[in-house]
């Protein structure tokens, strides 16, 4: 049983190219929670049936070494694909991407977490699933794995019920579903001599055409700052501020 | 040039959702000719349905039956409807069903997918997508280029407009393709407590609590806040992940989007992913113990203090002069 989980680090800083109206990734990066979520379900899965987990990425090299925590947490070895061809990838490129490398990677189940900090999470597991040819089990809040059958809870806006698909499979999981596990000393060192295997686009014969903003069927046309918010009136509580709001209520006229 | 679009809607309780009919309000002001792909289940009023779609620029209507409530058909369809006439555009509500079509369908077209969309307008004959993103900090515009443009809106972004009397839309039954892919089975309908719309969407009233609330408990004091105010309740992620209260309620880019006259946010710290869930509210009052809470940067009215004596002496203030 081999489970990889798709994780995208995040820039601590979230801010907006100028230039591009691209998302600034030339800072430092970090799991997101839920991505650490989603890597504790893959390890959930491996105590359960064997096997292995692995993490993958698409990321500006920078980024690489924010997969760590994930080998740290028991993830088996990582992937990253990175390379300049990938800057500016939009939701068909970075599938076509992370596709390529699953099929490498011969896998049972790909995990993914709830929806990245900063763009389209969301989106991307179906259009991964699409990709593979695989079924898409998306929303998964409890999860079993059990020989070819992969069943889970699911959370939506019209409720939660049960579903369930056979492997191999693509499972999206809903928010941060599960505690990660907490590393001790001794998986943060095992974990630095745990194999990171970097791989470009071209390693995985995806041609410079399909990728970047050449293979990208969107663009950003323009960003600019949106209109925000007056200074807010701050107000501390002195066992009186409850007045404050009823009064502030009134005055707006929303009562 | 003629354009034309399809616009994907799921019922809800007989009836076309407000948010989505807004969807199908915009895609009528930039193209020409609207359908709409509408699934319906046994005891749909279908002639009321596509009345209504009918009065919001609808030309023609393309009736699906007995589909189940996952991606694959749907994908299906629009792929066989695409491959017979083209469309320039295949517009949805955001939703967890229709954030999986749209991923998915957007690979098997070869098309551009832009998400989260609050707008859509004709810029010298190119369509574009208007989207606040960063915590609604940054107004963004986006295109397509090339292929059909798929397009996800948020929840509640948009008016549904009634046109002037037209001719009523043309009404065609379509079938679920053979092989529609490999698909999940659900295997149980929703029920209980998350079966209910929350009544978010439309709500005027917001009233929202996060991790600051400490226990299950406690949400009854916003429950009791928000039916003296005519509100509904809202919930951070947080809250759901630990059980506390239904999903449907859950405010946020994981959850819905939205857009009240008041959001009242309590013991919600205010992370970029909630923010986006509800910064286009009209009034916003934060109440939170931290000072440094990022909520107080987008509200109107911030509190610094604990929201279970906060609230409850809210609540019967208002009580007393109601």
């Amino acid at each position: 049983m081999r489970t990889v989980v798709c994780v995208k680090p995040v820039p601590m800083e979230l801010a907006l190219e100028a230039a591009t109206g691209r998302l600034d990734r030339s800072g430092g990066s970090l799991l997101t929670g839920v991505d650490e979520s989603a890597v504790e379900s893959a390890l959930r899965v491996r105590d359960e049936c064997g096997g292995e987990v692995v993490v993958l990425a698409m990321v500006p090299k920078a980024a690489a070494e924010a997969l760590r925590p994930a080998l740290a947490m028991g993830a088996d070895r990582a992937v990253v694909v990175t390379g300049p061809a990938l800057e500016g990838a939009d939701l068909l490129v970075t599938s076509q991407v992370l596709a390529a490398a699953v099929r490498r990677l011969e896998v049972d189940l790909v995990v993914l977490g709830a929806s990245s900090g900063d763009g389209a999470g969301a989106l991307l597991w179906s259009a991964l699933g699409e990709r593979l040819g695989l079924p898409v089990l998306s929303r998964a809040v409890e999860v079993t794995v059990a020989g070819e059958r992969l069943s889970a809870t699911r959370q939506t806006e019209t409720g939660v019920h049960a579903a369930e698909t056979s492997l191999p499979a693509v499972l999206a999981l809903s928010g941060e579903v599960c505690l990660p596990r907490y590393p001790s000393f001794r998986d943060v060192i095992a974990a630095k001599k745990k194999t990171v295997e970097v791989l470009t686009p071209e390693s995985l014969g995806l041609a410079a055409t399909e990728l970047g903003t050449w293979g990208s069927r969107t663009r950003v046309l323009a960003a600019a700052p949106a209109g925000a918010r007056g200074q807010a009136e701050l107000v501390e509580d002195d066992g009186h501020a409850h007045e404050r709001v009823v009064d502030f209520l009134v005055e707006r006229r929303l009562l | 040039v003629s354009r034309r679009a399809l616009v994907v809607v799921e019922p809800r309780a007989g009836r076309v959702p407000a948010g989505q009919l807004g969807v199908l309000s915009a895609a009528a002001r930039v193209c020409d000719a609207v359908e709409v792909l509408l699934p319906v289940a046994e005891g749909d009023p279908v002639e009321e349905l596509v009345g209504a779609l009918g009065s919001h620029g609808a030309v023609a209507v393309r009736v699906v039956t007995e589909l189940p409530a996952t991606s694959a058909p749907r994908v299906a369809v629009v792929a066989a409807l695409h491959a017979e006439e083209p469309y320039d555009l295949v517009a949805f509500e955001s939703s967890s069903l229709s954030a999986d079509v749209a991923g998915a369908l957007a690979v098997r077209l070869d098309a551009g997918v832009c998400w989260d969309l609050s707008g859509l307008d004709d810029v010298d004959g190119e369509l574009v997508g208007r989207r606040l993103a960063l915590a609604d900090s940054m107004s963004v515009d986006v295109g397509w280029v090339g292929g059909p443009a798929v397009a996800l809106f948020r929840t509640a972004a948009l008016d549904a407009v009634r046109r002037p009397d037209g001719d009523p839309p043309r009404v065609m039954p379509v079938q679920v393709p053979a092989e529609a892919g490999p698909d999940v089975v659900l295997l149980e309908t929703p029920s209980g407590a998350d079966a209910v719309p929350s009544g978010l969407d439309t709500a005027d009233i917001v009233v929202a609590g996060g991790r600051g609330l400490g226990s299950r408990e406690n949400i009854a004091l916003l429950e009791e806040l928000a039916a003296v105010l005519g509100g509904v309740v809202g919930v951070s992620m947080p809250v759901v992940d630990r059980g506390w209260y239904p999903y449907a309620h859950q405010v946020g880019q994981t959850g819905r989007t939205v857009r009240p006259r008041l959001y009242l946010a309590c013991g919600i710290s205010g992370a970029v992913q909630h923010r986006v869930g509800m910064s286009r509210s009209g009034t916003v009052i934060a109440i939170n113990t931290d000072p440094q809470a990022p909520i107080f940067d987008v509200c109107d009215l911030g509190v610094v203090g604990d929201l279970t004596e906060v609230v409850p002496r809210i609540t019967a203030l208002l009580r007393e002069r109601s």
